[in-house]
């Protein structure tokens, strides 16, 4: 799930500029480059699929509309996540609710995933487990929890997007952890095989759960 | 060390997100402590399942591409796209978008600032002179003298060493900070009387209020050149100087030149408090030609170094105790562990000891220069004009030889251009005149 962030600010600038001056193709470039990590990150903030279809169009309309202002102060990825984040958090805002595990978990399952029902059950209460969890956290701490482990940025990209120091992602970050150890700890941990081994010792967990 | 202080970053641990040093140090304590370790894995774990929850960036689907691009397109219709503003940024919870200031803005507050510090020069409101003493003010006149030595030690932790330039302050664009201490001191004397000693230092500063001097480590540094007639006896009087203030010298190398020109190069280290008047007394041996006064402040060393000192300390009676309940079954790497931070701990007090005598003793670095004697008289006679002129005149002749040198292989370098050229004007020359004949 590694992304190819775009790391040439000439290349970024050029394509932001393209974009202002109403290139079609560039912004079409552009909408298939960040999609769908925009659209991941819009999951983890919408209650359900079509709730994160309608996020994912907001947040490219506001980038379409803002990047004209994009100066190459930072990367072009790092601009996009926090126009994103900042989108995400007010939606979030704006529903003062929250989040419900998605309520369509079969629209959007990824290659991880196997095309066997039962495993795919199970990958899919895993994923409700974890997005239940997530929503117990604080805003600050799912925020950083999300970009860090799921959108897997670095500490330091974590603390730009955010606007705040390396130092703070990091005790948010610790946390965080501490907060779902409480919440998935009986889910997670209750196997003992091996760390690399876990998530498919989750898997059986989870199986037997179901059982 | 214990898990409280290592806890926070145990997660930056797991990310690989710690410098090299921090990392050695948790990997050493995971090494000793299962609880920590567990947690470790603990976060592992979640982190695992975290990221096989977490669904892979999928690619849009055809239709909520379809939708973005024709949004794009209807926004691309109305005539405020091109300007549209950039949406606030630090709008949502826990995102705050730096903001950054217009040229105007920071130059009208560049302004401003410059204005009040003119007009506040001008009124004399930095000046550290305190005000002549006036009875029956004693508590307002205790609170403005503790905010002026503040001033001068907050210059002296700001900027860390402070140069003076040795030339007297009327050519001194900059208030020395010798000058400064002494306004802020005793405004009348010399620096040479006790009463000016070591405003910079910590331990003698009694003259300042509060008890907030006394913790203060600086260890000042000057260096003197003094010219005068003979480096030789002045050094001498300088070691008896040093000797009367209870310092010692570190150095003392006498040089004589190939010129007969003498000279003395001293280190002193004096006492802190003797250390104004011994630089006067210096001074005073002949003419100030440099003189660099600094003073740095090393409180911070100082407590970074006591700390250590006390953690180590909880290290060894921790590892001792350890050893003493193994007994017998103490492994050879217990001991060496021990050892070591038995070692480290020496190193830490003897850290401590060398800054409390950095702080104590201030370095004084003299050079005693002999004044120079008069030139000779330049030699004047015929044998040396002769040889002055003769090598000038050679020096010429080569300029001249070199300009024709550089004629010739110009004039070779574009035959092929100004040959047919000459070529052309000989030939028609040549045919006009047998035309006429």
């Amino acid at each position: 799930m590694h992304q190819d962030r775009s790391k040439n600010p000439r290349k970024d600038m050029a394509m932001a500029r393209r974009i202002a001056q109403g290139d079609r193709a560039a912004f079409a470039e552009f909408v298939d480059l960040y999609g769908p990590r925009i659209q991941a990150l819009a999951r983890r903030y919408a209650a359900s699929q079509s709730d994160t279809e309608d996020l994912t169009q907001e947040i490219f309309l506001d980038l379409y509309r803002a990047i004209a202002g994009f100066r190459g102060a930072s990367a072009l990825s790092t601009w996009v996540y926090r126009v994103a984040m900042n989108h995400c958090l007010k939606h979030s805002e704006r529903r003062r609710r929250e989040l419900q595990p998605l309520d369509d978990p079969e629209i959007g399952t990824g290659e991880n995933v196997s095309a066997d029902p039962a495993r795919r059950a199970i990958a899919g209460e895993l994923r409700d487990k974890v997005q239940t969890a997530l929503s117990g956290l604080t805003p600050e701490h799912r925020a950083v929890v999300i970009l860090h482990e799921l959108q897997e940025l670095t500490y330091g990209e974590c603390a730009e997007i955010l606007s705040v120091p390396v130092g703070t992602v990091k005790s948010r970050l610790y946390y965080a952890f501490r907060a779902l150890k409480g919440s998935l700890a009986g889910y997670v941990l209750g196997d003992t095989c091996a760390p690399e081994n876990n998530a498919g010792a989750a898997l059986g967990t989870a199986a037997e759960t179901i059982r | 060390m214990k898990c409280e202080l290592i806890q926070t970053d145990l997660k930056a641990f797991c990310d690989n997100e710690l410098p090299f040093p921090r990392r050695l140090a948790i990997r050493r304590h995971l090494a000793q402590c299962p609880a920590c370790r567990e947690e470790v894995t603990t976060m592992e774990k979640i982190a695992e399942n975290l990221q096989y929850s977490s669904q892979s960036n999928e690619p849009l689907s055809d239709n909520l591409r379809a939708r973005i691009l024709a949004n794009a397109s209807q926004a691309t219709g109305s005539p405020a796209l091109p300007s549209s503003p950039r949406p606030e940024l630090g709008e949502g919870p826990g995102v705050r978008a730096k903001r950054r200031l217009s040229p105007l803005t920071v130059a009208g507050f560049c302004a401003t600032l410059a204005l009040f510090a003119f007009f506040a020069m001008r009124q004399g409101l930095f000046r550290l002179q305190p005000p002549a003493p006036s009875p029956g003010s004693s508590g307002a006149q205790d609170t403005y003298t503790l905010s002026k030595n503040e001033a001068f030690r907050s210059r002296i932790d700001a900027g860390g060493p402070i140069t003076i330039d040795g030339q007297p302050p009327a050519v001194s664009t900059a208030r020395s900070v010798a000058s400064l201490a002494r306004e802020s001191n005793a405004p009348e004397s010399t620096g040479n009387s006790p009463s000016a000693a070591a405003p910079m230092a910590a331990a003698p500063a009694g003259d300042l209020s509060g008890d907030f001097s006394l913790d203060r480590q600086v260890h000042r540094q000057a260096n003197v050149t003094v010219q005068l007639k003979d480096p030789e006896a002045a050094s001498d009087q300088v070691v008896e100087m040093t000797k009367d203030a209870g310092g010692y010298v570190a150095e003392n190398d006498l040089i004589t030149d190939d010129g007969g020109q003498k000279s003395a190069q001293m280190t002193l280290k004096v006492p802190v408090e003797q250390f104004d008047t011994v630089l006067g007394q210096i001074e005073k041996l002949g003419n100030v030609t440099a003189k660099n006064v600094t003073g740095q402040d090393i409180t911070g060393k100082v407590s970074d170094a006591s700390q250590a000192e006390v953690v180590l300390e909880d290290e060894v009676a921790r590892s001792n105790a350890h050893l003493a309940a193994l007994g017998r079954r103490a492994h050879w790497a217990d001991e060496e562990d021990a050892r070591q931070v038995r070692i480290e701990l020496a190193q830490a007090r003897a850290r401590v000891q060398l800054l409390h005598k950095l702080a104590a003793l201030a370095d004084i670095t003299v050079s005693l220069t002999q004044t120079p004697k008069p030139a000779p008289p330049a030699q004047t006679g015929f044998l040396s004009n002769l040889r002055g002129n003769g090598s000038a005149a050679f020096q010429s002749m080569l300029g001249t030889l070199s300009a024709v040198l550089t004629a010739l292989i110009w004039i070779l370098a574009y035959i092929p251009i100004w040959g047919p050229l000459a070529f052309a004007v000989w030939y028609t020359r040549r045919y006009l005149r047998e035309t006429r004949a």
